[in-house]
């Protein structure tokens, strides 16, 4: 049997009765065999989810009900933790590791019946762009092995694409979702900061990091959503505000929208030519539909990704010091009698690797004293200015158009030498991250050289609805476009 | 040249909570080892702090009571290093916005004339939690995280201190007031309450701050003086030999009673602060600030002047009946029934025979089983004669404090402690007594007053004790007239 378009269907099948869940798990499971060679999950649960969804198939037979949820089949970013899974962050510092106990996300997931197949790859503490910064070795891309599929989610996105699962939790500190989305050509949103709990993702830059859910579907992004968000009280920094429903309510000819984007990041030399003139197209295309479309101005493109960087490794340098050998983890092997120090420097040295150590480095660097208010103070500056900019802009209109990302899928081992050209394709992305905006890639464009990529969306604090209905309008009428 | 000192006390108060300050594991520290810890508490990966919100109220309790003023926008901070009893590789304190700003603490010095009040300002006080501890054992270090994450309040006074008695003194008054708020059981021993000093001298009379030194870890009031004295000494000794003072750590040698300089670490540590992301701002509203104050016992220092003042007890009485909230209850309750003139009546009986009682046998403070009404009765049945203060102390009391049923009055009746003897039959007893020794009389006429208590005595025991030797000495000065 091949897999479903999306929940409502399978769930329409599963209540006439014409397919169980264990069939869909299995025949995941197949076509996860089928494509090992991605690479895409660190660790397959595939004897526990056909367990699970045999239980879960009794029920629905006892009750004949579904939750919103039953039977439907995710995979999580290996930095989300499952009670009693392991937990890697495709890290040799957590190879071995297993989490006691569940993420919110993962508990909220469960609450409704969804079923996890396995663990996926990723860039080492959700650190790169490519998924080549994994202890596990690279994910591929899904349409042409020889591409990278994005990162560091691209196990989430590599695993969706190739329906190897239907939904997959991602994080998004930076892009981390809406790029590998964009790049394998599907949808990855990142909600607003603080929309969905914090409690069980491995903390790569606090204030910055959101789980960001994976799909084909729109409808079903939303239901996911609308599971996995809301307070908790394991999280201070999750909001309160209670969760809405955020089902985009199909309209083919909405009321006139007020969008914009901004003239400078459409101008940027780094953005590749044919993507930009399909963004116009799509421009031209609304505005003719009747909706506005304004060019705005904003003078911080090209400060924001330096920002971040500073930023996020100041967190991250403090973020990873928990990982020390002492209590959990790798430990490296030292003489009898080695100092304290030693056994710290192995042991880090030895476990992390090379871009996770570059940033622990950087965010001590600019965490010190004496650089302290030129870089960090700085870059928190930026992140004020950035914040209210874009409060401003999505004050006035719905929603931001941009790209996601400049270029296409690169190929494997294209960038690894190079990290700052590497940060610096992060310039569209870690905008929504700095200011704690909802930013969505929808898969639908294609370049002449076969490869998909997005259009991402940002809309204002806490307007996910609108953000997944303003995607939900553009992904209807794709191919018209 | 004369010498002054200049010191100012740091203090670590650990809060009597039930959880620790950002977990819900049990703040007890005293188990063994590593029961009372958590994946939050071991930092496992993607944990996040849980605020405590009776830590903040009990330090808020300290800084209402030391007239300090209130933050009330609350934000933490990462103290950045590594070491093997602290998980998370940074511990959360407040370095930019202490809970506590300015205040101070009344501190009662003695003096030639007596018992002097003092205020010594509050610079801050901040919360922070308790890092583990390291048992080295057989060449091994072991930690115990029991400890990590026990919250602290650090408290800095202003350089107000000028003598080791005033820095004994105030650090006994912080003890006092503490365990007085039921903030801390401020046990120096098991390191609740654990205190540094910083010291310089200067030539009296001038302004200038000399180089201070700080000594760490001293764990009781003794040691604190102790080791200023040496201290203090040492460097008035240093300096007139014209050596320049080094601002340094020193240690104290209980042993030597000696301080002395401690290893310095090879490079000044680099903290590297920064806000703590994981936890949203803790706002300390108008309502919670007053539903504290409502749950504050009196002020120990109002009742201190209140009791020496206006009930005119001595400074030994007062600061003993302020001790705790329940003595003060109970005093206060007395007062009430009986007069404020009956105040040293009643501070006698609660600092004489009931705390002496209460200190040989397992009974509750501040009176055990006795009401505040059973003292006045029995206070009362002094007064009018009924029983006698020996009588009531000895036989009518520890049945009172263990809890017996019977009011006083009926307990001595039973016990047939009623002054038997009423006026009349006392006096035939004098009448017989007098009578059996006219030569003693003639004495006691002719100018040997001394033998009245010799004829009060004689009829104390014709009357086995049972009567009342005020009245008995007032009948026989009458018939001796």
């Amino acid at each position: 049997m091949s897999v479903f378009r999306n929940v409502q269907e399978y769930h329409a099948h599963l209540l006439v009765g014409d397919v169980t869940c264990e069939q869909v798990v299995s025949a995941y499971l197949d076509r996860i065999a089928l494509h090992k060679h991605l690479n895409a999950f660190i660790h397959l649960y595939a004897e526990e989810a056909l367990h699970r969804a045999r239980a879960i198939d009794a029920r629905i037979q006892r009750e004949r009900t579904l939750k919103r949820l039953t039977g439907v089949v995710f995979g999580i970013k290996d930095v989300i933790a499952y009670a009693h899974h392991p937990l890697t962050a495709a890290s040799r510092m957590l190879k071995d590791f297993r989490s006691v106990y569940s993420a919110t996300a993962v508990e909220r997931l469960l609450q409704e019946e969804a079923i996890i197949i396995g663990s996926l790859n990723c860039d080492e503490f959700a650190m790169g762009s490519s998924t080549e910064n994994s202890w596990f070795g690279p994910t591929l891309h899904p349409l042409n092995p020889d591409y990278v599929p994005g990162g560091s989610s691209g196990g989430s996105a590599a695993a969706v694409s190739a329906d190897l699962c239907m939904l997959a939790l991602g994080s998004d500190t930076g892009g981390s979702v809406r790029q590998p989305a964009d790049f394998c050509g599907i949808i990855g949103l990142k909600p607003t900061y603080g929309r969905i709990s914090r409690h069980g993702l491995i903390a790569y830059a606090s204030s910055f990091d959101q789980i960001g859910i994976f799909g084909k579907d729109i409808a079903d992004v939303a239901t996911t959503l609308e599971v996995i968000a809301g307070p908790d009280e394991f999280d201070s920094t999750a909001s309160p505000l209670p969760v809405e429903s955020y089902q985009p309510v199909n309209n083919p000819e909405p009321p006139s929208m007020k969008l914009a984007y901004m003239k400078e990041a459409l101008d940027h030399p780094s953005l590749d030519r044919e993507m930009k003139s399909n963004i116009e197209k799509l421009i031209d295309w609304l505005i003719q539909k009747g909706h506005i479309v304004d060019a705005v101005h904003f003078n911080y493109l090209d400060v924001i990704a330096p920002a971040y960087y500073v930023l996020t490794t100041a967190e991250a340098s403090a973020n990873l010091a928990r990982y020390d050998g002492v209590r959990y983890g790798y430990r490296a092997s030292t003489e009898e009698g080695a100092s304290l120090d030693i056994c710290y420097q192995k042991t880090r040295s030895e476990g992390f690797g090379k871009e996770v150590k570059r940033r622990i480095l950087l965010g001590t660097y600019v965490l010190s004293e004496g650089y302290y208010d030129a870089y960090y103070t700085k870059a928190q500056q930026v992140r004020r200015l950035v914040a209210e900019e874009a409060y401003r802009i999505l004050h006035e209109y719905t929603c931001l158009l941009m790209p996601t990302f400049p270029t296409t899928a690169f190929r494997l081992g294209e960038n690894m030498d190079d990290p700052v050209k590497m940060y610096l394709g992060d310039l569209y992305t870690v905008f929504a991250n700095l200011a704690g905006l909802p930013a969505i890639s929808i898969p639908l464009f294609r370049h002449s050289n076969g490869l998909p990529f997005g259009l991402q969306l940002v809309a204002g604090r806490f307007q996910e609805k609108k953000l997944l209905e303003t995607a939900a309008y553009l992904l209807s009428h794709g191919s018209t476009i | 040249m004369e010498w002054e000192a200049v010191i100012g006390l740091e203090l670590h108060v650990q809060l009597l909570t039930a959880s620790k300050l950002f977990s819900a594991d049990a703040a007890d520290f005293t188990t063994e080892p590593n029961t009372h810890i958590s994946a939050i508490s071991l930092a496992h990966p993607g944990t996040l702090p849980r605020l405590n919100r009776k830590a903040i109220e009990q330090a808020v309790k300290l800084g209402l009571a030391c007239h300090a003023e209130i933050t009330r926008i609350n934000y933490f901070d990462r103290k950045n290093y590594f070491y093997p009893d602290l998980p998370k590789g940074y511990q959360i304190t407040q370095h930019h916005t202490p809970i506590c700003k300015g205040g101070y603490l009344t501190i009662y010095v003695e003096h030639a004339s007596g018992m002097v009040r003092k205020t010594i300002r509050i610079h801050h006080m901040h919360l922070e939690e308790d890092a583990g501890k390291l048992l080295h054992r057989e060449h091994h270090a072991w930690v115990d995280f029991n400890r990590a994450g026990v919250p602290l309040l650090e408290i800095v006074t202003e350089p107000d201190l000028h003598s080791p008695e005033e820095a004994a003194a105030c650090l006994t008054a912080l003890r006092r007031l503490v365990r007085y708020l039921g903030v801390s059981d401020g046990n120096m021993e098991e390191g609740s309450l654990r205190c540094d000093v910083n010291v310089s001298v200067r030539p009296a009379g001038t302004q200038t701050l000399g180089t201070k030194v700080e000594i760490k870890n001293l764990n009781s009031v003794r040691f604190v003086r102790k080791a200023l004295e040496y201290e203090i000494n040492r460097q008035i000794t240093e300096l007139e030999q014209g050596i320049p003072i080094a601002q340094h750590t020193r240690g104290y040698d209980e042993q030597r009673n000696i301080t002395y300089p401690q290893r310095q670490k090879e490079m000044a540590h680099d903290y590297r602060y920064f806000p703590e992301p994981d936890l949203a701002p803790f706002v300390i509203t108008d309502s919670m600030l007053g539903s504290i104050h409502q749950q504050m016992p009196p002020s120990q220092e109002l009742l201190m002047d209140t009791y020496q003042n206006e009930l005119g007890l001595g400074f030994s009485e007062a600061w003993q009946l302020t001790e705790s909230p329940a003595t003060v209850q109970f005093f206060t309750e007395n007062l009430r029934l009986l007069s404020p003139a009956a105040a040293k009546t009643i501070a006698n009986w609660l600092l004489g025979p009931i705390r002496a009682y209460l200190n040989s046998h397992p009974l509750q403070e501040p009176a055990g089983h006795l009401t505040p009404g059973q003292l006045a009765e029995l206070i009362q049945l002094i007064e009018n004669g009924t029983t006698t203060f020996t009588a009531a102390a000895q036989q009518l009391l520890p049945p009172l404090l263990e809890g017996t049923p019977l009011s006083p009055a009926q307990l001595a009746e039973q016990l047939g402690l009623h002054n038997q003897p009423d006026k009349q039959e006392l006096l035939a007893c004098v009448d017989e007594i007098l009578h059996a020794m006219p030569d003693k009389i003639k004495q006691y006429r002719s100018g040997k007053k001394g033998l009245l208590g010799y004829f009060v005595g004689e009829v104390m025991k014709k009357t086995q004790g049972k009567a009342n030797p005020q009245l008995i000495h007032e009948l026989i000065r009458e018939r001796l007239k």
